[in-house]
């Protein structure tokens, strides 16, 4: 272990100095967060409650039973009634001005029509940039409607399954009967899931942190290259110590670089952004499988590169390629297609997953899935690396 | 002439570097192609349906139901715990679970609940299910009503009540929309993640770019040049031709390459090429201008990409200007992305032409001339200083 920890605190020393891997490792993921976060702070949060105007033209009994419906449910703070406009066009200007997000019009003559069993419509004016509240308005109204088809539709039921004649006086008491209410048969229970996914704060500061420590751990494994560039690597190998120390020396470097800059971004991200990062043992074990997985990828191509700029270009694609299809810039989810299951070739979303399924609760085995994938991704790395060095030896 | 040959040397270092056919030719298409599989075509809610075991034929007619609706995906899964865990994740943004005996019950004349699985933010979406609920319900509920009422069985009342189903008129409902929409629903897929992708790239290739300019000069092509019966302004006016050259290879590729794949439209002709030739002059002034202030052509391009990928997040080559607030739409416009972004979506979705675009397209030739100075004089002094 001697000659190794020599070799990576000599590296250690020079990389702090030159102040690439400090403005790669810490400033540029942590300047980025600032700016995600400062974009689209704004953009989500706060509970969506949409407003809608009711303009009730209608003098019946349908119109005023549709409007108690929607007051009691504005009353359950789920809608709020933004107005109740006496005409139309009074309602559609409401909706055009954005002052409300749709606006529900419950035409003249409304009840006659339902009681005679003659065509009429709501009318549901929406705002085009919402088409949420839109459709939660044309639900409302839709609910109401069926009500009302169901109250018609039990009547005409009732008439036709009947063997005797049915007199008007009769099919008044049937539809009165219905009206009143009949028993539910078909009820919805919903339950309120948690939430594995990161808020946007913690989201963009884990995916920067993590995109850039790819960047960063090759600053370490890298450094076998410049050795040879510079012929230093013939040196090392002629002076009596094994070539795997030099190559865990250079590894040493990269896991050292990889753990401290996580840790910074870690601590700064939280106290500044106010980013949420979890459970720290889940996300300690988190950061170094990534650490060691982001190291091995960075190794394999260090093994197979002949100069440090080939290293540097093909790390580079391979670092932006796999964030990019790990869905580092698209907070939430990646849905259900394809993408969403070729993205696990990618660490990235391991990690993320990993912090996200941490998120969700305390327990300690959600992230076992994500664990085993960063680490598998790794140890996968680790041995094609291994394999190469011990065919060619760590240089020619 | 000696500028045209400076100009070709710098795209000729571009295309020679393997690893640029990744960075300018591949992955900005990839890109493109992501956010357009990925968010384009509008936001339709997908729901997690289970029916489960001996839900029977009404459960199923309810899965059914849920599918017919155009404005919801449907993704059917094998259980509960995995579309409640596929919720949590926010891979779906809501989950339908349809259970066991919910055929017997109701044709029990017994009430059945179906399972609704929601994050807190997203409850909105209940009241299409219980809109869809209360649809099937309508004929069971008929048809024990007509049952009760005659004293047949509920089955005979079930078939009358399906029967008459369509015969009754009951209540329309229609939807008007008014005012114009911030994203027309005839933009295309990939439309609204090409512009900004374009604005992108064209900034980020120019700056890392730059590196290639800071080479130049520690290398002492440009002392040798200097040495040669040319003068300093040729060569400033050269590289700056140069990182211009490169700056528009990456902005046509983008657009021919997109016009072909995607279809993307780029609104009018004329006022698009404006847009490229004023924004690629930005770039380029901006590239020079990096070329100037570092010294290490690894730390230029490792602050180009950080400068170029923040800027463009600052502009709203991210995340759309129209999400953001009022304040960070000011400080967006305080960056070149913002004004030709706005100048894109004037073409492409209010089909406008140059006229419209003219204010967008002085902010910047501003910007350009400004940059494109203050770079040439430093440039100047670079140049001759080593």
């Amino acid at each position: 272990m001697g000659p190794a920890r020599l070799i990576a605190s000599k590296d250690l020393k020079l990389r702090i100095r030159d102040r690439s891997a400090i403005i790669v490792g810490v400033v540029a993921p942590l300047g980025l967060a600032v700016i995600f976060n400062a974009i689209l702070g704004g953009v989500s949060g706060g509970d969506f409650v949409p407003a809608f105007a009711v303009a009730n033209l209608d003098q019946g009994p349908v119109g005023a039973a549709f409007v108690d419906v929607l007051e009691q449910i504005d009353a359950d703070g789920i809608i709020e009634i933004g107005g109740e406009p006496a005409s139309e066009a009074e309602a559609t200007t409401l909706a055009e001005e954005g002052v409300v997000s749709a606006a529900i019009i419950l035409p003249q003559g409304l009840s006659e029509a339902v009681q005679a069993q003659e065509p009429i419509g709501i009318v549901v004016i929406a705002d085009p940039d919402n088409p949420v509240s839109a459709e939660i308005a044309r639900s409302l109204a839709a609910g109401f409607a069926s009500e009302i088809r169901v109250a018609q539709l039990a009547v005409v039921t009732a008439i036709e399954s009947s063997d005797a004649a049915i007199g008007p006086e009769q099919i008044a008491q049937l539809a009165e009967e219905a009206a009143a209410g009949l028993p539910e048969a078909i009820s919805v229970g919903a339950v309120e899931t948690t939430t594995r996914e990161l808020d946007l704060a913690t989201f963009f500061a884990a995916a920067m942190s993590v995109f850039f420590l790819f960047f960063t751990v090759s600053f370490g494994v890298n450094g076998l290259l410049e050795e040879q560039q510079q012929g230093t690597a013939q040196r090392l190998i002629a002076a009596p110590i094994r070539q795997s120390s030099i190559v865990s020396g250079k590894a040493i470097v990269s896991f050292a670089l990889g753990i401290v800059s996580m840790t910074i971004l870690i601590v700064t991200s939280s106290l500044l952004l106010g980013a949420d990062w979890g459970n720290p043992i889940g996300v300690g074990l988190l950061v170094v499988a990534g650490v060691f997985s982001a190291t091995g990828l960075m190794m394999v191509v260090a093994a197979y590169a002949k100069t440090p700029e080939q290293a540097g270009n093909l790390q580079a694609i391979l670092a932006v390629g796999l964030g990019m299809l790990g869905g580092i810039f698209f907070p939430g989810s990646l849905g259900t297609g394809v993408l969403s299951y070729v993205a696990y070739i990618s660490p990235h979303r391991w990690f993320l997953v990993g912090l996200g399924d941490l998120a969700g609760g305390d327990d300690l085995p959600v992230i076992l899935p994500s664990l085993l994938g960063l680490i598998a991704f790794g140890l996968i790395s680790w041995a094609f690396a291994m394999t190469r060095f011990r065919s060619r030896g760590i240089a020619t | 002439m000696k500028v045209l040959t400076i100009t070709l040397v710098a795209l000729l270092r571009l295309v020679r570097d393997r690893s640029n056919i990744f960075f300018v030719f591949i992955l900005p298409i990839g890109i493109i192609l992501l956010i357009g599989a990925q968010f384009g075509g509008g936001f339709t809610p997908t729901f997690g349906v289970v029916v489960e075991d001996g839900a029977g034929e009404l459960g199923e007619a309810f899965a059914t139901q849920i599918e017919a609706r155009d404005d919801v995906d449907v993704v059917r899964f094998g259980s509960r715990d995995q579309v409640v865990t596929s919720v949590e994740r926010g891979n779906i943004q809501a989950a339908i679970v349809v259970p066991t005996g919910y055929d017997a019950a109701l044709r029990g004349d017994e009430s059945a609940t179906i399972g609704f699985f929601t994050r807190p933010d997203a409850v909105v979406y209940e009241t299409i299910v219980v809109a869809e609920a209360a649809d099937q319900a309508a004929v069971i509920r008929a048809a024990r009503f007509g049952a009760g009422q005659n004293g047949i069985s509920f089955e005979e009342a079930l078939a009358v009540a399906s029967e008459s189903e369509s015969g009754v008129e009951g209540v329309d409902v229609e939807v008007a929309t008014v005012g114009e929409a911030l994203f027309p629903p005839d933009l295309g897929q990939f439309e609204l993640g090409a512009s900004s992708q374009l604005i992108l790239f064209m900034f980020l290739t120019g700056l890392t770019g730059s590196a290639a300019l800071i080479e130049t000069r520690r290398l002492g092509v440009a002392s040798r040049m200097l040495s040669t019966p040319t003068t300093a302004g040729t060569i400033v006016a050269g590289e700056g031709m140069g990182r211009y050259g490169v700056v528009m290879l990456q902005g046509l590729y983008i657009v021919f390459a997109t016009l072909l794949l995607f279809q993307v439209n780029w609104g009018d002709p004329i006022g698009a090429a404006a847009i490229m030739i004023v924004f690629g002059a930005v770039c380029a002034g901006t590239a020079m201008l990096m070329g100037t202030l570092f010294r290490n052509d690894q730390q230029a391009g490792g602050v180009g990409v950080i400068l170029g990928l923040g800027v463009a997040a600052l502009g709203g080559c991210m995340v759309p200007l129209e999400f953001f607030s009022d304040t960070m739409q000011t400080v967006a416009h305080l960056t070149p992305h913002a004004w030709a972004l706005d100048a894109f979506a004037i073409l492409v979705r209010e089909d406008g032409s140059l006229v419209d675009i003219l204010p967008q397209l002085a902010v910047l030739a501003g910007f350009a001339v400004v940059v494109i100075a203050i770079a040439g004089f430093r440039l100047r002094r670079a140049m001759t200083a080593f």
